[in-house]
């Protein structure tokens, strides 16, 4: 067995991505289903109800009262929030654990990940393009692929730092020359297993890869939220800035600096917001 | 590295903290491009660390939800204010700085690192100010931790080594 086969193996040992979330986001692909259809299969799956309730009386997703009716909550929040408000909910069990391989904290990775999806959906709005639920679960996810290959990045993280310094690799690519394979690819084959929309899957395997000009939207606009977050520190302390910025996407855009600036000023506040509401980790700090 | 500190203040992103009570840690996480600016009085044992995201407050002075901690020159100014009332001194004052880094680009839009130093070098220069000790650029994350009682400042880099400034 190589080396590449072993870290593919190792994707079918993650938990599976929650029935009831899969079930309810693939309900709400169809264009004639109710809140009350969506409430009816989520309430009795206890802990993503009240994931769900919690999230729709957050300040980020804005219901301006606390409700306490899980079908009240949805009809408030809307169908498209509520994608959202799902993905979060079924992805946050994945993040429970500190992955050496990247992180020196716990929940750095939830944080990053936390951040890259609220500076997505801000530069998804400035922009005017591409489409807000999407954007917003794939930056989410972006990084799945970390979950699998954080192991072996801590078996070899001293070749793999070595490469990004000597050589001013990536650490992508120095994870794909030492391991054989990268995790953004592994994340892509992730999100494939737990039936992800190939859109996703497919922005996902290329959010390090350079810009090209036929990146979708979604591609583009995950690419540059994933750097903003590092740029501003919400990265994993391993790998940590070794990665390339896209200003040719800021430029596709038309953000000018001033404009580049403010948005990583603006996003800050959400992003604590939602941390503080929601995405705290007990801290081993 | 271990020095001992009962009391642990944590400095978020854009975000300050003084202290005047030597048994104190304060520590900030992951600094990415943002900087990491430390003040310590070592004979009033007073010392201080801000956090700012980026150079200049510009307009953003006049908003109503306004955090002049977010910027280098709206949030040092303030740093050395707090820590004058505490009891330091100027000319006993020791500064260090950490952070700045940027990822594997150098146009302009992620130079932030750069722009913050640059910022707080003038600042310093106009006010003379002399930096002590600094660990900044690069393509690290930084976590700092400084100790009041002893006046030690400490750098974590990346997921591995801890450096004595």
């Amino acid at each position: 067995m190589t080396n590449i086969d072993k870290i593919l193996g190792k994707i079918e040992f993650l938990p599976p991505f929650p029935v009831t979330i899969s079930k309810a986001l693939q309900m709400l692909n169809s264009p004639k289903v109710s809140t009350e259809e969506i409430a009816e299969s989520i309430k009795f799956d206890q802990a993503v109800a009240s994931n769900v309730l919690k999230l729709c009386n957050s300040s980020y997703f804005g219901l301006r009262r606390s409700i306490t009716n899980l079908n009240e909550a949805l009809v408030y929040i809307g169908l498209s929030q509520l994608r959202k408000i799902l993905v979060l909910s079924g992805t946050r069990q994945y993040f429970e654990n500190r992955l050496p391989g990247y992180e020196a904290f716990k929940g750095e990775l939830w944080r990053h990940s936390l951040a890259t999806s609220i500076i997505g959906s801000m530069v998804q709005k400035k922009a005017g393009c591409g489409d807000s639920d999407m954007v917003f679960i794939t930056s989410l996810l972006h990084d799945v692929g970390k979950l699998v290959m954080s192991e072996f990045v801590t078996d070899e993280v001293r070749q793999i730092l070595h490469l990004v310094e000597r050589e001013q690799m990536t650490f992508l690519d120095a994870e794909r020359q030492i391991l054989g394979v990268e995790h953004a690819e592994l994340g892509s084959r992730i999100l494939a297993l737990w039936n992800f929309s190939d859109e996703i899957i497919s922005a996902v395997r290329k959010h390090h890869s350079p810009y090209d000009p036929g990146d979708t939207d979604t591609d583009c606009i995950v690419k540059i939220a994933d750097s903003i977050a590092i740029t501003m520190g919400y990265e994993t302390s391993v790998d940590g800035m070794a990665y390339h910025g896209y200003p040719e996407i800021i430029a596709r855009y038309g953000i000018n600096q001033a404009a580049f600036d403010k948005l990583m000023s603006d996003s800050l506040t959400q992003i604590e917001s939602i941390e503080t509401e929601y995405g705290i980790m007990k801290e081993e700090r | 590295m271990r020095v001992a500190a009962s009391q642990l203040l944590t400095v978020g992103i854009a975000d300050m903290k003084v202290s005047g009570r030597p048994d104190t840690m304060l520590i900030t996480y992951s600094l990415g491009s943002c900087l990491g600016v430390v003040v310590y009085d070592p004979v009033a044992l007073v010392g201080g660390m801000l956090h700012a995201m980026l150079p200049e407050a510009k307009d953003e002075r006049s908003t109503p939800t306004f955090n002049p901690y977010k910027y280098i020159d709206s949030g040092v100014p303030l740093l050395f204010k707090e820590a004058y009332r505490l009891g330091a001194e100027k000319h006993r004052l020791k500064v260090f700085v950490a952070g700045g880094a940027q990822i594997l680009d150098d146009s302009g839009y992620f130079n932030i690192g750069k722009r913050n130093l640059t910022t707080l070098r003038k600042l310093f220069w106009k006010n003379g100010v002399m930096i002590d000790k600094e660990h900044v650029e690069g393509n690290y994350s930084r976590t700092v931790k400084v100790f009041l009682g002893g006046g030690e400042v400490i750098i974590k880099l990346g997921g591995g080594e801890e450096i004595l400034l």
